[in-house]
């Protein structure tokens, strides 16, 4: 029993909300995106459905109930799932056991790696598994009270939403936060620092009169939204393994206490703006301009010959 | 990118490539200007060279004037020039002390608005006997200048902004501080003369509304753009160019990362993005009609003297989608 890949251990890619299989989490995330994510009113496709009840409520002024095209009991707005992640751990095994019970030949595999599903151990397991098959065929009044698992649920609205890939790099250009929420990012955008000063970049003077700029409202799809809701109140992952805020966002200022330059866990599936180095500007010399420095070079200077 | 709706326009600057600009006409015509101390005339729809007038020294800017046959032309030598373009005759308008870092037409005051490195802004005349009919001292070097109507915007150093009615320049309609925190790269006004954009050198750009009064200042507000993740490393670039579209009131930004978006600047959209210019975007202009974008890709020399693509223009076929916003403005 070598260590499997990590998460969907041994089922094909799955949508939590309407119990389909897919061959590829690109697609279940499309699926997702076009089925679930998107906005019943506008059809603007959102990335999880904090984005889509955010953009519910401040473009739309309603509140979103449930999530579109959910099967019943999974239409819940208050957890995040993008692709494959933050699927509740209870559901996740409760797949894997129909998904076995469907495929013989799958079932020695069903074990599932203790280590990598959030420290619960092999009897806990066996505890909710059996638990929740009950629950699922009606028997128990409620599901496993085992806590969740703490880097999916993390991810509420207060945070960005979870994104396998991690932090936006080259290599992930489909849900590239920045770009993907034109505009919608001002303050304290997905890639922003925290927005506590009006244009968001700590470390730098303070703004002048007249610089603070409201928030725009009714913008921008999930991941901006989502940032923007995460200043009105700290992010509840702050507790958990996660490093303080102003840290997660290279932050130099004020906080001084959580201003120490500790990484967070590699692993950690924590995504943008966990770099620790700022935002580094190609040109950053304020006072003077590239024109005035290229036309210093040698062979532009001009010399008035008369 | 579609081959068939851009081409890259022939007999390109052969440096730094500071303006492109479109004449007003139904065919349209393009100036650029450029380091290589050249002014340069093409036919787009022919794709063709038609002239160059050669500078005593890079060239920083250059605008069209009345009509398509005159433009006007400043740079590193300290001349205004008015360049003749069909007898390819150039003219001397007037010396300044130092380089003339912007120059903009204002069609309706039939005028031609300077600014420069010797921390003025100028007001010329063809019509006059001495070109030169208003000089207005400034507090810091002029970097953008643009106009809309009787109206000037000067974007100066240390994030200085004055707003002029150009029939008064003795004193600015309003002094303001450029709302970006970094150096102002580029200015451009709204057609229907409400406020104007500016953009800096970090990745940034500001929607800003002349009006003064508490409800007009609260639709202000700006966003970030041209930014990359570069081995994970936060990259953002200058905003270099800055264009509205003449009919739909989109605009265009060009930046040091090789891409151009349009946006929706009333619905606070993205409209468009197109990226992979082989580097820099230095200027960008809209033809009159709106049908037509030049994209000048162009090393802008960010990261001081280095190796770079050739200088490029591109000559992109809008479609209506590229361009339009997605929903009527909001109010409207």
């Amino acid at each position: 029993m070598a260590k499997k890949k990590k998460k969907q251990p041994q089922s094909k890619p799955w949508c939590w909300y309407c119990e389909r299989e897919f061959d590829d989490e690109k697609v279940l995330i499309t699926h997702q995106r076009a089925k679930h994510f998107k906005c019943p009113q506008c059809n603007k496709k959102m990335n999880t459905t904090g984005g889509l009840s955010i953009h519910y409520a401040q473009v739309h002024k309603e509140t979103l109930r449930s999530v579109p095209n959910a099967i019943e009991g999974r239409d819940t707005v208050d957890i995040e799932i993008f692709g494959m992640e933050g699927v509740p751990h209870e559901d996740l095994i409760a797949h894997q056991a129909g998904y076995s019970a469907a495929n013989p030949p799958m079932p020695k595999r069903i074990r599932i790696d203790p280590g990598i599903n959030q420290e619960l151990t092999p009897e806990q397991l066996k505890e909710q598994l059996a638990r929740h098959q009950a629950y699922v065929k009606g028997q128990a009044p409620a599901p496993a009270p085992v806590p969740p698992p703490p880097a999916p649920y993390g991810a509420y609205y207060g945070a960005p939403p979870p994104m396998p890939m991690g932090p936006p790099g080259p290599g992930m250009p489909p849900y590239q936060p920045p770009y993907h929420s034109p505009m919608g990012g001002y303050p304290g955008g997905p890639m922003g620092p925290p927005p506590h000063s009006p244009y968001g970049y700590p470390g730098a003077p303070p703004m002048h009169a007249g610089g603070g700029y409201p928030p725009a409202p009714g913008l921008g799809s999930g991941p901006s939204t989502a940032a923007v809701s995460a200043t009105a109140s700290p992010t509840p992952s702050a507790a958990s393994s996660m490093p303080p805020p102003s840290t997660t966002a290279a932050s130099v200022s004020a906080s001084s206490e959580h201003a120490t330059p500790t990484l967070p866990p590699p692993s950690a599936p924590r995504p943008p703006a966990v770099t620790s180095v700022g935002p580094v500007l190609v040109y950053d010399d304020n006072a003077v301009s590239v024109e005035e420095k290229r036309a210093s070079l040698p062979q532009y200077r001009y010399i008035e010959s008369n | 990118m579609s081959q068939a709706k851009e081409f890259e326009l022939a007999g390109p600057p052969t440096d730094g490539i500071t303006r492109v600009a479109f004449s007003r006409t139904a065919d349209p015509l393009l100036i650029a200007s450029s380091w290589d101390r050249h002014v340069r005339l093409y036919d787009v729809v022919a794709n063709q060279q038609l002239a160059r007038f050669e500078h005593r020294a890079p060239v920083l800017d250059c605008c069209f004037g009345e009509d398509q046959r005159h433009a006007f032309s400043g740079g590193l030598d300290r001349r205004v020039r008015i360049l003749d373009l069909t007898t390819k005759d150039e003219r001397e308008l007037g010396k300044q002390d130092d380089a003339v870092r912007s120059v903009v037409y204002l069609p309706q005051a039939q005028l031609l608005a300077t600014g420069s490195w010797d921390k003025t802004v100028r007001l010329y005349d063809t019509r006059a006997a001495t070109a030169e009919t208003s000089r207005t001292e400034q507090p810091a070097k002029v970097f953008a200048l643009d106009a809309a109507g009787y109206t000037l915007v000067a974007a100066m150093a240390e994030r200085h902004v004055h707003v002029y009615d150009v029939r008064n320049m003795s004193e600015p309609m309003q002094r303001r501080e450029s709302s970006l925190k970094y150096q102002t790269r580029a200015i451009a006004c709204m057609h229907d003369g409400e406020g104007y954009l500016s953009s800096s050198i970090e990745g940034r750009v500001a929607v800003e509304f002349f009006d003064p009064s508490p409800k007009s200042q609260a639709r202000k507000y700006a966003f970030k753009c041209h930014r990359a993740t570069v081995n994970g490393v936060d990259t953002v670039y200058p905003v270099n160019a800055l264009a509205f579209h003449p009919i739909h009131g989109t605009f265009a930004t060009g930046g040091g990362d090789g891409g151009v978006s349009v946006w929706d600047g009333m619905n606070k959209k993205r409209v468009t993005m197109w990226t992979g210019y082989p580097t820099s975007v230095a200027s960008l202009a809209f033809s009159s009609d709106g049908r037509h974008l030049a994209i000048a890709a162009s090393y802008t020399y960010e990261e001081g003297d280095k190796d770079h693509p050739p200088d490029t223009i591109f000559i992109r076929t809008l479609e209506d989608s590229d361009i339009r916003p997605k929903r009527p403005a909001p109010g409207k």
